[in-house]
């Protein structure tokens, strides 16, 4: 089917619309049609990059922002886009230049501050980043992309008080749902509760069915959620191996002295097969798994 | 006012530094199994991963290095055949401090790199590196002891 590009259109403005609603994979099943008569329409050709993007087929995403680009389109946004594709790629050098040709342009522009910011944290170059990003909030606090880094640097400097404000405020201006149960996901698992992470990576799948990363997100948090795991997650909670290897030690020395050995001898019977299953229990989950008991 | 230093490129010519880590409560197992050295090694190795200040990681290679002179003084001094318990303990105590040393670090890393290289063929080597060294130390602090003892 071919179509023309036309804001009066009715399947237009259908992949718009779930193009802003975060929903990619759809969005990008719209576009396509377009293509097949537009193809020498930049924007267009960065829509489509952008969605790929976001599926993380990150070789078709830089193809099409590449072709965009040649054909003319010299937006911010097609710089931005290749940065951070050639980021996630680990062309860290590429990604930089990107970014400096975007800012070239435009100096102001607080989304490409963020993500040259971000690039910088990753490379080493923090104090760099620091100001960047501080750059960035300074000339567009509101900025969707801005909040979404910032909140990112908040978590890597774990400052959590802050990061439950930028939260806050992303999800006033955020315009895609699936993106804000993203951060809202990410929140909870920083919290360490992955239960309402799952739901809100779950509900974000439901809207986004196509988002395989997400999938394999949920899945991790199957496996960390599993009852397989739970004398790890119970240790954990408790302060972790250290802390209970030394509270064995100081029970053991304990009895040891009131001349209890028989409480020593079940101390040590409980304690020695509880760590080797927390040591063994990645290998049992995997075999039930395999076999699908507990599916 | 932006400085129009932050946008010359730093890459281009300039060293890349991406994080790397091991998962830093793994340390534990470490020192649990192998004493204090394969901590030391591999903790090392790891604070300089991480990017960790050159302060630091003096720090904790002159603790690693306080605690094996103090293993090598008590068997010295007492002429202790095995240093087994007491090397378990200093090994976990070092873990704990390599851990906490580097937790913001390893943060940092996590969220930005999200990934952990994987420990065990070199906490394998490293602890059996532990122990050779640890036999070694009884020798040397033994002799030591008879010297003195027969002096």
């Amino acid at each position: 089917m071919y179509l023309i590009r036309d804001d009066n259109n009715v399947a237009w403005q259908e992949a718009m619309h779930l193009y802003h609603m975060g929903r990619y994979e759809q969005a990008k099943e719209k576009f396509m049609p377009f293509l097949a008569t537009s193809q020498e329409d930049g924007q267009l050709l960065f829509f489509v990059a952008y969605c790929s993007f976001k599926l993380d087929q990150l070789d078709e995403a830089e193809t099409f922002a590449r072709e965009a680009l040649r054909v003319g389109y010299f937006g911010e946004e097609v710089y931005s886009l290749l940065g951070i594709i050639c980021k996630a790629k680990g062309a860290y050098a590429e990604a930089e230049e990107f970014f400096l040709a975007g800012l070239a342009k435009n100096p102001q522009d607080g989304d490409l501050l963020a993500q040259y910011g971000y690039l910088m944290l990753v490379t080493g170059y923090e104090e760099k980043a620091k100001l960047l990003m501080a750059e960035a909030m300074r000339v567009d606090p509101e900025s969707e992309v801005v909040l979404h880094y910032h909140y990112h640097f908040l978590r890597a400097y774990d400052e959590v008080e802050a990061q439950q404000e930028t939260i806050r405020k992303y999800n006033e201006i955020a315009g895609s749902d699936v993106d804000k149960l993203l951060k809202m996901g990410l929140a909870a698992l920083d919290r360490g509760n992955y239960r309402e992470a799952r739901e809100c990576y779950r509900q974000a799948y439901l809207l986004d069915p196509g988002n395989e990363p997400l999938l394999y997100a949920i899945e991790e948090i199957d496996e960390i959620i599993h009852p397989v795991f739970f004398p790890n997650r119970l240790m954990q909670k408790t302060g972790g191996p250290v802390v209970w290897w030394i509270c064995f030690i100081g029970a053991v020395f304990l009895f040891g002295k009131l001349d209890w050995e028989g409480a020593a001898g079940v101390l040590a019977m409980v304690y020695v097969p509880f760590c080797i299953y927390t040591w063994i229990s990645p290998f049992i989950y995997r075999a039930v798994r395999k076999w699908g008991r507990y599916r | 006012m932006l400085n129009r230093e932050l946008l010359q490129p730093s890459l281009a010519n300039g060293e890349i530094r991406v994080t790397k880590s091991y998962d830093i409560d793994r340390f534990f197992y470490l020192g649990f199994f192998g004493g204090v050295l394969p901590v030391m090694i591999l903790g090392t190795r790891n604070a300089i991963w991480l990017r960790c200040s050159k302060k630091m990681i003096a720090m904790l290679l002159g603790t690693s290095l306080l605690l094996c002179g103090l293993k090598l003084a008590y068997v010295a001094w007492t002429g202790a055949d095995s240093v087994a318990l007491l090397s378990r303990i200093m090994g976990v105590a070092l873990a704990v401090v390599y851990r906490y040393a580097q937790r913001k670090r390893y943060k940092l890393h996590s969220v930005i790199i999200g990934e952990d290289q994987p420990i065990f063929w070199w906490g394998l080597l490293a602890v059996v590196a532990g122990i050779v060294f640890d036999s070694w130390l009884v020798t040397m602090g033994k002799g030591i002891h008879d010297v003195f003892d027969q002096g």
